[in-house]
């Protein structure tokens, strides 16, 4: 196929991933860069770096299930999913709606599986609406454990506070880190997934490497999350620090973490191996939803500090956006690949 | 390639050097009061040149904790709360350098009945200011213990209340041969005395604030 068809085709997905770097990344350094405990450059590098890292090494597990969603078997059609994805984001982005990119791609596949009259995995569906309902809450859960020991640690130890200063900033850059890398692993699913059956991408092998296409494709959409990152996340970064949510770089600490976390256990192959190997109960690879963690992991910290001040409307905005940014994405799907497919003579079912 | 230079070693080095510095400059007080109260000229006047070196010290040491502090972000949370603290204790040794300068300078006449009154106080207010700088100490370290050393410091300074009292009553009450501007004049070197107390006490009110806020 035509290098530029596959390009403009692409594009949809590495529009998502730009969209993702700028707005996602500052959910991980936002409060370390808004309050300057790391400087940008620094974040930014760490944080693209480590996207990318994860997008590549740990991004299969999430795409895999989003494939059982509904494997897009045209260019034409992932391009139309994609698009139609993040032009939800944006939409609802515009109009202050709660939003996630997890949310509107599952949306736009189901859109495709309605389009192309398949039947949808009822059960994939399922698990995937319990993990976006569960995921504020284990982010809750796990930011009053980190809380605890942090807490407790700063509290039993006599390190001094120019000290803690130092070990602060560390925490960031690691649980920084950390979360890049998880948020990499996780939502690279929503930047590529849909391209995968459709891959135009080779493996490559070098000596006993293998670089599936897979893999290319991923990076792809891990270099573009990058670029959001570099290229829009600064004012982002700075609009979280300093004006949204306006917690300490310790709590900042405890809600990255706790977020990184969450990622992690819905993208990790290991573990979900590890688990269900041993007969144990193991949570399904889902891409989640990063702000919706966050959100949760705040939520945490306020109700172990007494409960007070917490925002119920939030919770509000989260169950709104797990109801409306799917159907939304549906509707625009079904409605982009009817376009593609009646009016550009586009193939969008193979 | 290190990704800080340890900007942070050299902030708590600072504070520590500071906190030693008003450390001495309380202590060098006293012992220039005591000098001053024994008649002891030229200890005393090597007290004065002493608590003027520390005072000069103390600034150096606050002129590069703010620097540190500010060019580098440290402490972004807390970085407030810690200048206001370091600059509030600067008034301590202002207050002690202003006492032996101003003896120096006027060198009241200490009625011999007076000596041991003024020295409790110089004492008192040593004590009041030895336990701010442990607190503040502790409130870098050691957050939750710092109320212990606030409740001290304010009593130290109650103390000094009523022997300020004590010792006004005895000024104004007769006892004293001398006339009513040496009267004056001995209230002032009394308040002087005293005001170490309650620059410790406003200090400590401070730091009973900022403690919560150390807390996550």
């Amino acid at each position: 196929m035509d290098f530029l068809v596959v390009g403009l085709f692409l594009s949809a997905g590495l529009f998502m991933g730009w969209s993702l770097g700028a707005n996602d990344a500052a959910n991980i350094f936002g409060t370390a860069v808004g309050t300057r405990m790391v400087s940008f450059r620094k974040a930014a590098l760490i944080c693209s770096v480590f996207v990318i890292i994860g997008a590549v090494s740990g991004g299969s597990g999430t795409s895999h299930t989003l494939g059982k969603l509904g494997a897009i078997n045209a260019l034409a059609g992932a391009f139309a999913v994609s698009a139609s994805a993040a032009f939800t984001v944006m939409i609802m982005t515009k109009r202050g709606l709660p939003v996630s990119t997890s949310q509107a791609i599952v949306g736009a596949i189901i859109g495709w599986n309605v389009f192309a009259g398949l039947q949808t995995d009822t059960s994939v569906v399922i698990d995937i609406i319990q993990t976006w309902i569960f995921t504020p809450i284990l982010a809750a859960i796990f930011a009053i454990i980190i809380y605890w020991i942090v807490k407790y640690t700063i509290e039993h130890t006599k390190i001094h506070v120019v000290k803690m200063d130092k070990y602060i900033r560390w925490g960031l850059i690691i649980a920084g880190a950390f979360g890049s890398y998880s948020l990499g692993a996780n939502n690279i699913a929503n930047v590529m997934g849909v391209f995968i059956k459709v891959s135009p991408f080779n493996d490559i092998v070098i000596g006993s490497v293998t670089f599936t296409g897979i893999q290319q494709l991923f990076l792809l959409g891990g270099i573009a999350i990058a670029v959001g990152v570099f290229t829009y996340s600064k004012k982002v970064m700075n609009t979280v620090g300093k004006s949204l949510f306006k917690i300490s770089p310790i709590n900042a600490f405890v809600v990255v973490l706790a977020t990184a976390f969450v990622l992690f256990v819905f993208s990790s192959e290991g573990l979900y191996n590890f688990l269900t190997s041993r007969n144990l109960p193991a949570l399904p690879l889902v891409p989640v939803s990063q702000s919706q963690a966050v959100v949760g992991a705040i939520m945490g910290i306020a109700l172990i500090k007494g409960g007070r001040n917490i925002d119920l409307s939030k919770i509000g905005n989260i169950s709104i956006g797990w109801v409306l940014t799917p159907l939304i994405s549906m509707v625009f799907s079904y409605v982009a690949l009817s376009i593609l497919q009646n009016v550009f003579l586009q193939t969008v079912v193979g | 390639m290190k990704i800080f230079k340890d900007r942070n070693k050299e902030l708590e080095m600072d504070i520590d050097l500071y906190l030693n510095s008003l450390q001495k400059g309380s202590n060098t007080f006293l012992e220039g009061v005591k000098s001053y109260l024994r008649d002891e000229v030229e200890q005393f006047n090597d007290r004065v040149k002493q608590i003027t070196d520390e005072e000069r010290e103390a600034d150096e040491h606050l002129v590069n904790i703010k620097y540190v502090l500010f060019k580098y972000n440290l402490i972004p949370d807390l970085s407030a709360d810690l200048l206001e603290l370091m600059d509030s204790m600067d008034d301590i040794n202002d207050a002690a350098k202003e006492v032996l300068l101003n003896l120096q300078v006027i060198k009241p006449n200490i009625d011999p009945s007076l000596i041991d009154d003024f020295g409790h106080i110089a004492k008192k207010s040593n004590k009041a200011v030895e336990t701010l700088i442990k607190g503040v100490r502790l409130y870098l370290t050691e957050f939750r213990t710092v109320e212990d050393y606030i409740t001290k410091t304010n009593l130290f300074e109650s103390e000094v209340d009523t022997l300020l009292h004590n010792v006004k009553l005895k000024i104004f009450g007769g006892q004293i041969d001398c006339t009513f501007s040496e009267k004056l004049l001995l209230e002032r070197f009394a308040n002087e005395l005293a005001d170490l107390s309650d620059i410790a006490e406003k200090v400590a009110s401070k730091l009973s604030v900022y403690k919560f806020k150390r807390s996550i």
